[in-house]
């Protein structure tokens, strides 16, 4: 495991401001193709999985994954490290290019 | 010149592939029982058209070498769940441009669980990068927040998913090819072990190997006496939303007014339809967007059109029951089922008097749901 990161980067459209992510070739507002790297610090979880079972996988622990929306806009599949349930405000960090969110 | 679908054909589709047995094999298997369906030789084809997850490090080339088979016209298609469409709808093109005579369509795969899963990690940059290191266990922890989302908004019990997986194992008990045949109840579709919540076992469908094979060409191929299948209509549409929405609307919702005006049908004309089942939640959607559920409720849907068998979904089992070799080929076995209700060939299973047909595709998850769609209107030809 890498280094845990405060904030999940994310790339910033220098022409019109709009953040993406993952990281898109053209920005989708101003088609501009120039970003720059930001991070964005917090997010509410919408939905929640935990994975309990993987193909190919015999010792599997489960992980929980949740789809949630940053107070910037973007829509991004995080790994929860605790309980937060839907409707939860997580704190966004960063392994390695893996997103990760736990209760504020 | 007018082209259309001549010919199927399938290999067994197995959970255990025996010793020897390769995607090029269970493709070979494919491609002569077409050949045998469309009373046609090799050397009858002049076009092939391939798509598969597990080909690499051939190519389609090689398939067509492998075979020997000469080709003036060649495809390999990388869409996943929409290949088969994809690739139905360049072969008819290619056949109608003269830029072949008949075409080989197959798509296969022989993965196993485990190449199966280095796939789903590496499916595409993004999921490699930002879903994989997560554990999200491939397209189950990215179909199950969808799901849920599904449920949340049409006010969804996990029961109504199960009508659909009931009623494609009762249609499976008719199809010999089907990998799971014994009826489920709802007991056990609701008791079953938990993959990733709120999907279970029996809303993620089995890995196979196998593969299927169409033969495209113009009606005068075809064998004598056999009813004719055309394709009325097919449309596509690829990264429709940019990954911008909820993934509760597909590709097919941009589509369906302009397929059904180019068929000339609607969805009441539908006798039988094979809607692609990567799972469920999926299947409803697409038949929400197609305009089969004109009031929305998808509940009452799934327990009654479908639960009581009202409307025929995927009468060969679907993948859920049938099995999916690949996503792609997934896709052209429900393609080759259309074809089979339309000609009046489908044994026990058959739909009285079936006249048209739909079949869909989806698929290549790109980050948060599936990016491409693709349906098809297909018509029996008095």
């Amino acid at each position: 495991m890498s280094e845990l990161r405060e904030g999940l980067g994310i790339w910033r459209c220098t022409a019109c401001g709009t953040g993406f992510f993952p990281l898109r070739l053209l920005c989708l507002r101003c088609e501009s193709p120039d970003f720059a790297e930001d991070r964005v610090h917090e997010a509410v979880v919408e939905e929640i999985t935990v994975v309990q079972h993987v193909l190919g996988q015999a010792d599997w622990t489960p992980r929980r994954i949740a789809s949630c929306r940053t107070d910037d806009g973007q829509l991004i599949t995080v790994g929860l490290t605790d309980d937060s349930q839907a409707g939860t405000r997580i704190v966004l960090s960063q392994d390695g290019t893996a997103p990760i969110g736990r209760a504020k | 010149m007018r082209a259309e679908i001549i010919a199927v054909g399938q290999s067994r589709f197995t959970r255990h592939p025996e010793p020897g047995q390769s995607t090029l094999t269970f493709m070979r298997d494919a491609v002569v029982a077409a050949l045998a369906d469309a009373e046609l030789e090799l050397s009858d084809i002049d076009g092939l058209a391939v798509t598969s997850f597990s080909l690499a490090p051939d190519c389609a080339v090689d398939l067509a070498w492998r075979l020997g088979l000469k080709a003036r016209w060649l495809l390999q298609d990388t869409n996943g769940g929409s290949s088969a469409m994809n690739m139905l709808g360049h072969a008819l093109r290619g056949v109608e441009a003269g830029a072949a005579s008949a075409i080989l369509v197959v798509a296969g795969d022989a993965t196993g669980l485990g190449g199966y899963a280095k796939i789903a990690a590496n499916y595409n940059s993004a999921t490699r990068d930002h879903l994989a290191p997560l554990g999200h266990g491939g397209p189950n922890g990215v179909y199950a927040l969808v799901t849920t989302r599904q449920m949340k908004k049409f006010g969804l019990e996990k029961s109504d998913y199960g009508q659909l997986a009931i009623a494609q194992r009762a249609w499976a008990a008719h199809n010999p090819n089907a990998v799971y045949r014994k009826p489920l109840t709802m007991q056990e579709y609701l008791a079953a072990p938990m993959v990733a919540d709120p999907l279970t076992r029996f809303d993620c469908v089995p890995v196979v190997a196998g593969a299927q094979a169409l033969i495209i060409a113009a009606p005068d191929r075809a064998p004598k006496g056999r009813a004719r299948v055309r394709v009325a209509a097919i449309r596509h549409s690829f990264n429709y939303d940019n990954q911008e929405g909820d993934g509760l609307a597909t590709g097919a919702s941009t589509f369906a007014a302009d397929l059904w005006n180019s068929a000339g049908v609607g969805p009441e004309d539908i006798d039988v339809a094979s809607v692609y089942d990567d799972y469920p939640a999926i299947v409803l959607a697409q038949l929400d967007d197609l305009g089969f559920i004109p009031d929305h409720d998808l509940g009452r849907f799934a327990r009654r059109d479908i639960g009581e068998r009202r409307f025929p979904v995927n009468t060969f089992g679907g993948m859920m029951s049938a099995g999916q070799p690949g996503g792609p080929a997934g896709g052209l076995n429900g393609i080759a089922e259309a074809v089979l209700q339309l000609q009046h060939r489908a044994g026990g299973r058959q739909v009285v008097n079936a006249r048209h047909a739909i079949t869909t595709g989806y698929g290549m998850t790109i980050y948060r749901y599936g990016g491409t769609a693709a349906a098809a209107v297909l018509e029996r030809v008095s």
